[in-house]
């Protein structure tokens, strides 16, 4: 079963997401700052991790890097409430795509989960 | 009356000494010849009668001797021959008479015998004795008588004769004295009444007429050349007084001669008309008087009065000034009068200063209020000459170079001012052509930031001073702000909600709408979960779709979704224009983005509360397949947003004309050139003086609060500025407003701020 990593510091956001994403099935773990997620990431292991990009204490963008230290194949999506948001040039050269950043609030979620698998596959290979 | 009698005196006293002397001569003269005349005549009397007694005496030596009487009588005769001879005596020794000889007619009186001398003089005659000697031994004498009386007689004629001849002589003397005396005493006498004419006419001009070369000639000369030298410096005197005079009374101060007895001793005319002193008070010569009726102009009479007794004690120069009512200032120079060493009293000479002393005081305080007004002037002002050295230097440029003014001054101005440096060009033309050289927002970099200067450089050409006035305007805070302005006026126009709080609303979206999401999933969702909840609550999913959908649970959720997407869409919409647009320069078509804005505008919520848009009647006038158009579409929509929200305000204001309904005339056309777009309200329109100032930063007439006034300006700042159009307005009061933007198809950037 794939193991999700979901960071948000919005608590309705991050329910909907772990509910919606239980739902379909993935095993869902929830936590509301990048640096819990480093420390969880230090003990088990996850396939994806969805990212809000504005985060109390360290953000986003800068979690994915650190976590990308700790466990290499990790997965990410980035979810982020500004239209502007464009992916820091470090993200690009770790091969984040267009496709991996959402704009909150995500109206069709079934897109998120087509990414997730998307995601998940690669970290397979 | 006492020079003539002076003068008679003189010409009597003349004649007189001169007949004097003459008379004197004469007289003296005569009696000498006279007396020495008689004296002769007598002595040759007395030889004449001894030599004629000697020879008698020897004739007769015989007879005597022989005592012979005839002879001797005899002898005696011969007297006769001559006839003065009038008695003649032969004597014996013993005295006895011998012979005798007696002349007709003679009588004879009793003679005296001459004395040892031989002879005696009587008046009328004169007797001889005359011893006869023989062998030495006397023997008889003769004693001659001669007759004087005739002598006598001539004598006594003589002396009448001679005395009228004297006295003729006097006469004659005398009227030649009077004549001639007057080749002497004329000119003395004209030199005295010269003398005294000038001296009674005081006319020193007249001479006094010279006669001859003698010394009265010379005194004449003396005295006419003294009177020239008196004449010479009376004039001189008289032209001095009048000099004076005229000096005194020519100059423009009042002056006052008070003498050493503290009377009035001269004053001008001035000095009556400055103090106004009425002809009574002068006329007493009383300096008290005079000071009571001065002093009740002065401001402070008693400090006056107390200077004034001090002055008069003093010798010494004073030079103060006295205030007088209405605002008037005397200066006062007073100084003491010497003469001789002496003072004898004191000159005391009055201006009228108060205009000077106001001309002064305002050229002062112009001076100063001018280097006030420039030293507080926000900007760098330096003058400079044609070789760009500073002669003024204001503290503005001061405090800004931390150069003082006095070590400016000289030196050249582009190394007081770096930024210059690079504008010598400018100086140069502005000093040469005598151009005004302005430059906007000239881009500067100093060591930390860029910098922006706006630089005006007007030539100087007044009173032959040539050069040029820089000023320097640090205008990096002005540039800022216009850009902010821009980017603030953005998230004002969209509602009044900041491009923060947009993004801030994307989290609770999310909150509901994925929320949503999984409500719908796990109500509707094929899902194993919800089986497996199901079950265990024992109900058949298959019910609960048929609840739901008879519910219309299913619509209701999307009805919330499509809200929540409407809601994500203005967010969008609201974070555009909340970006900080550097340069997105791209064609767009005006009509849409026009159509955009209307929607925008019309989902507006902060909009919509005050006028609804669905109530404005729209109405397109598009020319088809318009140009597009390069610019940056969220600025001008921006201007769009602008435009229709101030024609809504327009045409919902209470006194808007309510006799039609809210109609917007949107207009897009086109030329070679330029789209042109047109928004047209019909609300209650502007006056004149309104519309001419519309785009001017913070012109409104709206409330606090309701408008900033700076939408237009804005509007006209992205147009002109950003994108090198134009926008104007068309309107008059109470028959809406036509606000018309013109665009160049092509991009011409005009220069902000480089
Ligand atoms: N369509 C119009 N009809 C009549 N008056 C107008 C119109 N548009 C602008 N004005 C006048 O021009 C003024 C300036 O407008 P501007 O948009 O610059 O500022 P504002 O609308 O007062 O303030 P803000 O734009 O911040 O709401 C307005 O106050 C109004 O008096
Ligand atoms: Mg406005």
């Amino acid at each position: 079963m794939t193991r999700l990593l979901i960071i948000d510091d919005d608590l309705s956001v991050r329910q909907s997401f772990s509910r919606y994403l239980t739902d379909m099935e993935f095993e869902v773990v929830a936590v509301s700052s990048a640096e819990e997620g480093l420390a969880l990431l230090a003990h088990e292991s996850f396939q994806v991790a969805v990212v809000d990009v504005r985060l109390p204490g360290m953000d986003g963008d800068i979690f994915i890097p650190q976590a990308h230290e700790i466990q290499p194949l990790l997965g990410y999506i980035l979810v982020t409430g500004s239209a502007s948001y464009q992916p820091s040039a470090s993200l690009v050269k770790m091969g984040m795509q267009p496709s991996q950043v959402f704009r909150k609030p995500i109206l069709e979620m079934e897109s998120l989960v087509v990414a997730i698998n998307k995601v998940a596959a690669r970290g397979k290979e | 009356m006492s020079a003539n009698v002076r003068k008679t005196s003189i010409r009597k006293r003349l004649v007189g000494l001169i007949m004097l002397i003459c008379t004197v001569a004469i007289l003296l003269a005569c009696s000498a010849f006279f007396s020495y005349s008689w004296l002769n005549l007598r002595s040759r009397q007395v030889r004449d009668l001894s030599t004629h007694a000697a020879l008698m005496a020897s004739t007769c030596q015989v007879a005597l001797a022989f005592d012979d009487a005839v002879d001797g009588s005899e002898a005696l005769t011969s007297l006769q021959a001559t006839p003065t001879t009038a008695y003649g005596l032969l004597m014996r020794p013993d005295g006895s008479s011998f012979a005798e000889y007696r002349r007709l007619g003679f009588a004879l009186s009793p003679q005296a015998r001459p004395d040892e001398t031989g002879f005696r003089f009587d008046s009328d005659w004169l007797v001889v004795e005359k011893a006869i000697l023989l062998n030495g031994e006397k023997i008889g004498s003769v004693f001659l008588q001669s007759d004087l009386s005739e002598l006598t007689a001539f004598y006594q004629q003589s002396a009448i004769t001679i005395f009228i001849i004297i006295v003729a002589v006097l006469l004659i003397i005398y009227v030649l004295t009077l004549r001639l005396q007057g080749v002497i005493s004329t000119p003395i006498a004209q030199l005295a009444q010269t003398a005294s004419q000038i001296s009674g006419a005081k006319d020193y001009s007249t001479r006094a007429q010279k006669h001859a070369n003698d010394e009265i000639g010379e005194l004449t000369d003396a005295f006419n050349d003294m009177l020239e030298q008196i004449e010479k410096r009376d004039q001189a005197l008289r032209q001095g007084a009048e000099l004076l005079r005229a000096t005194f009374e020519s100059t423009g101060d009042g002056l006052l001669v008070i003498d050493a007895t503290g009377k009035i001793a001269e004053y001008n005319d001035n000095f009556v008309k400055m103090w106004q002193i009425s002809e009574d008070v002068l006329a007493t010569g009383d300096i008290n008087k005079m000071i009571a009726s001065v002093s009740r102009e002065v401001l402070d009479p008693g400090g006056f009065k107390q200077k004034i007794e001090q002055l008069t004690q003093s010798d010494s120069e004073s030079i103060d000034e006295i205030t007088l009512k209405g605002d008037r200032v005397f200066e006062r120079v007073s100084c003491p009068l010497i003469m001789d060493g002496r003072a004898t009293g004191r000159v005391s000479s009055f201006r009228d200063v108060s205009e000077s002393k106001k001309a002064a005081h305002e050229l002062n305080s112009l001076r100063s209020l001018l280097s006030n007004v420039i030293d507080s002037m926000p900007s760098i002002i330096a003058s400079i000459d044609t070789e760009h050295r500073v002669l003024l230097w204001n503290r503005e440029a001061a405090i800004l170079t931390g150069v003082s003014p006095e070590q400016a001054k000289g030196r050249k101005l582009p190394s007081l001012l770096p930024q210059m440096s690079q504008q010598l060009e400018r100086l140069q033309e502005a000093i040469a052509q005598r151009n005004p050289q302005f430059k906007r927002a000239l881009p500067v970099e100093s060591d930390d930031q860029n910098r922006f200067w706006d630089l005006t450089i007007y030539p100087l050409v007044s009173n032959g001073v040539e050069g040029a006035v820089v000023r320097m305007d640090d205008v990096t805070e002005r540039v800022r702000i216009e850009e902010m302005m821009i980017q603030s006026e953005k998230m004002l126009s969209v509602g009044g909600l900041a491009a923060g709080m947009a993004h801030e609303l994307n989290n609770p979206l999310a909150g509901i709408l994925q929320n949503v999401q999984v409500l719908r999933n796990r109500l509707l969702g094929d899902l194993r979960a919800n089986q497996a909840a199901a079950n265990a609550c024992g109900i058949d999913l298959t019910a609960i779709a048929d609840y739901a959908a008879k519910r219309d649970l299913p619509q209701t959720i999307d009805t919330i979704l499509s809200s929540g997407k409407r809601a994500v869409r203005i967010i969008e919409n609201m974070l555009n224009f909340s970006q900080k647009s550097d340069d997105h320069f791209a064609a767009h078509d005006l009509a849409k983005l026009l159509d955009d804005t209307l929607e925008l505008a019309a989902n507006d919520y902060d909009m919509k509360k005050k006028y609804d848009f669905r109530k404005i009647e729209i109405a397109r006038h598009y020319q088809a397949d318009t140009p597009k158009v390069m610019c940056e579409s969220v600025k001008i929509q921006q201007v769009f947003l602008n435009l229709l929200k101030n024609g809504a305000q327009a045409m919902t204001a209470n006194n808007a004309p309510r006799r039609a309904r809210p109609r917007f005339d949107l207009r897009v056309s086109a030329d070679q050139e330029l789209v042109q777009v047109e928004v047209e309200d019909n609300g209650v329109g502007m006056d004149v003086d309104c519309a001419k100032r519309v785009f001017e930063p913070f012109f409104t007439t709206k409330e606090v609060g309701v408008g900033t006034g700076l939408g237009l300006s804005i509007s006209y700042f992205i147009i002109t500025e950003n994108h090198g159009g134009t926008i104007t307005v068309e309107t008059q009061p109470g028959k809406g407003a036509r606000f018309i933007v013109r665009l160049p198809q092509r991009r011409q950037l005009r220069e902000v701020a480089s």
